[in-house]
């Protein structure tokens, strides 16, 4: 089975699934970082 | 009475903990929706991007090799199937999600594993406790299950634009780097004067054919350069990776003229060409010069190696019948387009290495003024080897006996008229500088020197000389021209080529240059490299 699949494949979706978890961290770290500003800032009386 | 006491009751309770509970219950439910989606999200990703996964659905499959139609060669995985792939993790993700957290888009699956939603409303309608308890609860947590598959969706869409970005980013980055790479290389190919020419058309191949390595595939690739196929390696339809620039390699790919299909030297693009036609007339000693040359070029060592499997066999074939041992075993040069030999010299890797297209025409050629001026390979001269026959001009004919003259061979045809044929062909080719002269090195040289060894009434060009350096040896066979009558050969050459130098060579040095007699004098002719060094400017040996 490992023959019928191009290593260019196989490489490129180590690569994508990289790419992905980067995003996510990306993607968490700007969302706890929108919180954590929403929840932090000063109340206007 | 008592039961709408009961129920009055409860409604006291529901507004009195209800806002309280409620959203607390909406929260957690949305909680659960969201790790539910994020699961989802998770386990979609690996199996949609499993190395090892289906790759149906990409449709990467490379085309059938024909005549002027793509290249065999598998379409880069970020080239748009990375795209399919994510496509169909996002589809699994939503249909997942939604079918665990309300219930299935597809009728079929309805009623086998309950959703999240449509457990809660079965607790509904299965509990004993109050409806008017249950229902608010269930809508509380309808709601927030809902809003939790909203918001897991949400934050993959959210994913889903950054990974799109970065993978923008990266292909970005990767054709940069791929047509940075290939403007680099054009760039240096163009600094170094690095070109390859058809040794058979003798075209300059701007656009070389390489073919796939793999001795069961030979997939010939017509556009083997970074681009949708892949941007540093490209996969051939038979798995071989094949590098797409020339520093990764594919120099050594096995190359054809666009063309005429005719195989190009190996590792062409490597090196500058040098292209040297060998000219004399017929019989005059061009294929036994040039059977000596390389020989000593071999021996020499300094990186000398066969660019074309042709041209070693053919010196293979030479030294087998034993040519250099005795001339007369020689074979006839056919009368046809003279196909170029082609070998290294030069130390691999560095700037001094080039690729040597020596031409041996066949003399007929030289004697014709029409099949001259189809000769392509002048196009590209940067030097001449201009072979001259002793035995050919008048004074050294009348010193030898006819069986002399049987014995080696002599050439019937004056090398002035070759000479002037040549310099007239070139002329239409090449300009002349300030002083009337082409920009030409012309290396003359005077071949079977063994048999004016003995020859009374002749001396030999070197006799008497010892080791001299390359000027007073050059001079010395123009003077021994002068006293052969043949002034005005000297006199042409000097007037219509910028540089000549003059050498005299023998197939009994071929292995090694030996110590000769004449006329009781040690004599060493010039190594029968030594010719072909001199035009590539080398250092005197």
């Amino acid at each position: 089975m490992d023959d019928d699949i191009p290593r260019s494949v196989t490489t490129g979706r180590r690569v994508a699934k990289a790419l992905l978890l980067f995003a996510t961290l990306i993607t968490l770290f700007a969302a706890i970082w929108l919180i954590a500003s929403w929840v932090t800032q000063p109340i206007t009386v | 009475m008592g039961r709408l006491f009961v129920f009055m009751m409860g409604v006291a309770v529901l507004l009195s903990f209800g806002p309280y509970v409620l959203p607390l219950l909406l929260g957690a439910a949305a909680m659960v929706a969201f790790v539910v989606g994020a699961i989802e999200y998770a386990t979609a990703t690996i199996s949609g991007f499993t190395p090892l996964g289906p790759i149906a659905h990409l449709r990467i499959d490379p085309p059938e090799q024909t005549e002027e139609g793509p290249d065999p060669a598998y379409v880069s995985y970020f080239a748009g199937p990375i795209l399919l792939d994510y496509q169909q993790v996002l589809r699994r993700t939503l249909v997942q999600v939604w079918a665990k957290v309300v219930g299935s888009f597809d009728p079929r699956k309805v009623g086998q594993t309950p959703s999240l939603v449509q457990r809660v409303w079965l607790w509904v309608r299965r509990s004993m406790l109050w409806k008017l308890f249950t229902v608010p609860t269930a809508v509380a947590a309808t709601a927030g299950l809902v809003a939790g598959a909203g918001i897991a969706l949400g934050f993959v869409g959210v994913i889903s634009v950054v990974f799109a970005v970065l993978l923008v980013l990266f292909v970005l980055g990767a054709v940069l780097t791929g047509g940075a790479s290939r403007l680099l290389e054009l760039a240096v190919l163009f600094a170094r004067g690095i070109t390859v020419e058809c040794p058979t058309c003798h075209v300059r191949a701007t656009r070389p054919v390489y073919q796939c390595p793999n001795e069961s595939c030979h997939a010939t690739h017509r556009r083997l350069l970074p681009g949708r196929s892949g941007v540093l390696r490209r996969t051939c339809r038979c798995r071989q990776t094949l590098p797409t620039l020339l520093a990764g390699g594919k120099a050594k790919l096995p190359a054809f003229c666009a063309e005429c299909s005719s195989p190009l030297p190996i590792k062409g693009l490597s090196a500058p060409t040098v292209h040297i036609p060998v000219v004399a007339g017929p019989q005059a000693g061009k294929s036994v010069f040039m059977q000596i040359a390389v020989s000593r070029l071999m021996l020499l060592g300094d990186g000398f190696e066969f660019a074309d499997p042709d041209a070693m066999a053919q010196f293979e074939r030479n030294l087998k019948i034993g040519v250099t041992d005795d001339p007369k075993r020689a074979l006839k040069t056919v009368v046809a387009r003279p196909r170029a030999y082609n070998v290294f010299v030069g130390k691999d890797g560095s700037l001094a290495r080039r690729l040597l297209y020596l031409y041996d025409p066949a003399g007929e050629i030289l004697e014709s003024a029409d099949q001259l001026a189809e000769a392509q390979f002048l196009r590209f001269t940067k030097g001449v080897v201009f072979i001259v026959d002793p035995f050919a001009l008048r004074q050294v004919r009348s010193a030898s006996d006819r069986a002399t003259l049987g014995e080696i061979r002599a050439s019937n045809t004056a090398p002035r008229e070759v000479l002037e044929r040549f310099r007239d062909s070139l002329r239409e080719r090449m300009s002349a500088d300030k002083t009337g002269r082409i920009n030409l090195s012309v290396a003359v040289v005077v071949t079977k020197a063994d048999g004016l060894l003995d020859l009374s009434g002749v001396r030999h060009p070197y006799a008497g000389l010892d080791h001299v350096d390359r000027e007073t040896r050059s001079q010395a066979v123009q003077d021994w021209f002068g006293e052969m009558g043949q002034r005005d050969i000297v006199s042409s050459l000097a007037n219509n080529f910028a540089r000549v130098s003059y050498f005299v060579v023998s197939y009994q040095d071929a292995r090694e240059v030996t110590r000769h007699e004449s006329g009781g004098t040690a004599v060493f002719n010039d190594d029968p490299a030594q010719p072909l060094l001199w035009l590539l400017h080398r250092k005197e040996r």
